[in-house]
């Protein structure tokens, strides 16, 4: 290995010969992405996971709390003793994290049936940013309670008359919801992008814009023969969100759709007769 | 000895026609000038595979152990085969690793030294993922064009704390993340 002592003084002759020098075989050089950041919104998912099971189901439990000390005699937290962290591990110290609450260690309890005792608390993550890893998922977006998209049809049900047109539109418009990531407060913002008609014969379009009421329709269908049909919008949403309180809008990546359903709709075909009376009134009477 | 060695390399050669500087080593000029032994590089000797089949907390150690201590090979030979099989195709770090030692190996170069010692590793764990972190320290290494001619240096020894995020994929553990912080 003494090569590599005496090459550094050839290294500093050689950076001033070429002006730089290729990385290469450097841990400092090399891209990354951030370990822990991806470790952590694992955990998070486990969490969000766990919770979804009922609490007398539940077989992994997560739960957040600054410490949990293995060494403090007769103390349990729910029935379960704390495993000691492993050489390395530091939860001592909150992270500063910008202005925002740090976010507590992780500890998780496992138990192999309903009826069997909790097993020990383990930590299975210290003390973390928010802002770190505080993603706002397409998971996520899908899960809001977003408003369907309003779906109206002219005629607006009931019958209508074979061969000619009818009209769709909704009157969707950008939406903003509140929800929280993790306890912090953020706000959502949907906004309707594209929009799939399906007129329930096997006609299915996609617009970007929303259609409008009659006179100013550009989506319309047509059904040539007589039948009951039910008209269906997919709304697709793209959204952005905020933390509550700052000011950065930032995207969603992936969409989430609803779905609206209008009233059915029933094509009849009318015949002309010649009558001898009027049939609203007589309606009885030969031929109606 | 250093000194001797640059003036020798500036005054006893031809200017050289590229911009890599070839290295000889000094050798007095009384002497008979053999063809010096060349270092056998440590780098080149692929590190022990550990046993990578379990899935759980005592397997994911290993493996990130095994992961550092695969860097300075992979680099050494361009032999990439046991990295790509334990990298995850998002692992950026991974990623990373594979172009650049690729790039080097086409341009005919090769890398010596960097062998990586590991301190005592400790382990997070969830569910099918793992956060293990590794004091390391790297020695240090050069890369070498197919001649000998240092094309890179890096002469110091660098301590790190790497952090390794570690998942199951079709049921074997495989490298999601791996992030060196310079400690």
């Amino acid at each position: 290995m003494h090569r590599f002592a005496r090459s550094a003084v050839i290294t500093v002759l050689l950076i001033a010969a070429t002006g730089g020098v290729a990385s290469t075989n450097d841990f400092e050089a090399e891209a990354r992405g951030s370990a822990v950041d991806f470790y952590a919104r694992e955990m998070r998912e486990a969490e969000q996971a766990a919770a979804g099971v009922p609490l007398a189901e539940r077989l992994v439990e997560y739960r957040r709390m600054a410490e949990c000390d293995p060494l403090a005699v007769g103390v349990q937290i729910d029935g379960s003793v704390c495993v000691p962290l492993s050489a390395g591990s530091d939860l001592s110290t909150p992270p500063g994290c910008d202005g925002l609450d740090p976010l507590l260690p992780v500890w998780r309890r496992t138990r192999t049936s309903p009826t069997a005792p909790w097993g020990p608390w383990e930590n299975v993550l210290g003390w973390t940013c928010p802002q770190d890893y505080l993603t706002f998922t397409a998971e996520d977006f899908r899960r809001l309670p977003l408003t369907p998209a309003p779906l109206h049809t002219q005629p607006p049900g009931g019958q209508h008359l074979v061969n000619l047109p009818t009209i769709a539109y909704t009157t969707a418009t950008t939406q903003t919801l509140t929800t929280d990531l993790l306890g912090h407060p953020i706000e959502v913002q949907a906004t309707p992008t594209t929009y799939t008609w399906d007129f329930g014969d096997g006609t299915v379009v996609t617009t970007t814009h929303p259609g409008a009421p009659y006179p100013h329709h550009d989506i319309t269908h047509t059904y040539p023969r007589t039948g009951t049909w039910t008209i269906t919008l997919t709304t697709t949403w793209t959204g952005h969100y905020r933390l509550t309180g700052t000011t950065t809008w930032h995207p969603i990546t992936g969409t989430a759709t609803t779905t609206t359903t209008a009233p059915p709709l029933t094509t009849v075909e009318l015949r002309t007769y010649l009558v001898p009376t009027d049939c609203t009134t007589n309606p009885h009477a030969f031929a109606c | 000895m250093l000194v001797v060695a640059v003036v020798a390399g500036c005054t006893g050669e031809p200017a050289p026609t590229t911009t890599l500087l070839t290295f000889e080593p000094y050798t007095p000029t009384a002497a008979p000038t053999p063809t010096p032994e060349p270092d056998p590089d440590e780098a080149t000797v692929p590190p022990e595979r550990p046993d990578l089949s379990q899935v759980d907390a005592e397997t994911a150690q290993a493996l990130a152990v095994y992961f550092l201590q695969l860097y300075p090979y992979v680099y050494a030979t361009g032999d990439l085969t046991d990295w790509r099989a334990l990298s995850h195709p998002e692992c950026v770090f991974c990623t990373s690793v594979i172009g650049n030692v690729e790039e080097m190996h086409a341009a005919g170069n090769h890398s010596e030294g960097g062998l990586v010692q590991v301190g005592e590793a400790t382990v997070l764990g969830g569910e099918e993922v793992w956060l293990v972190s590794v004091p390391m320290v790297q020695e240090p290494s050069a890369t070498l064009d197919s001649t000998g001619g240092i094309v890179e240096d890096i002469p110091e020894t660098k301590s790190y704390l790497v952090d390794v995020a570690i998942t199951v994929v079709d049921g074997r553990l495989t490298i999601r993340e791996l992030t060196p912080n310079r400690t």
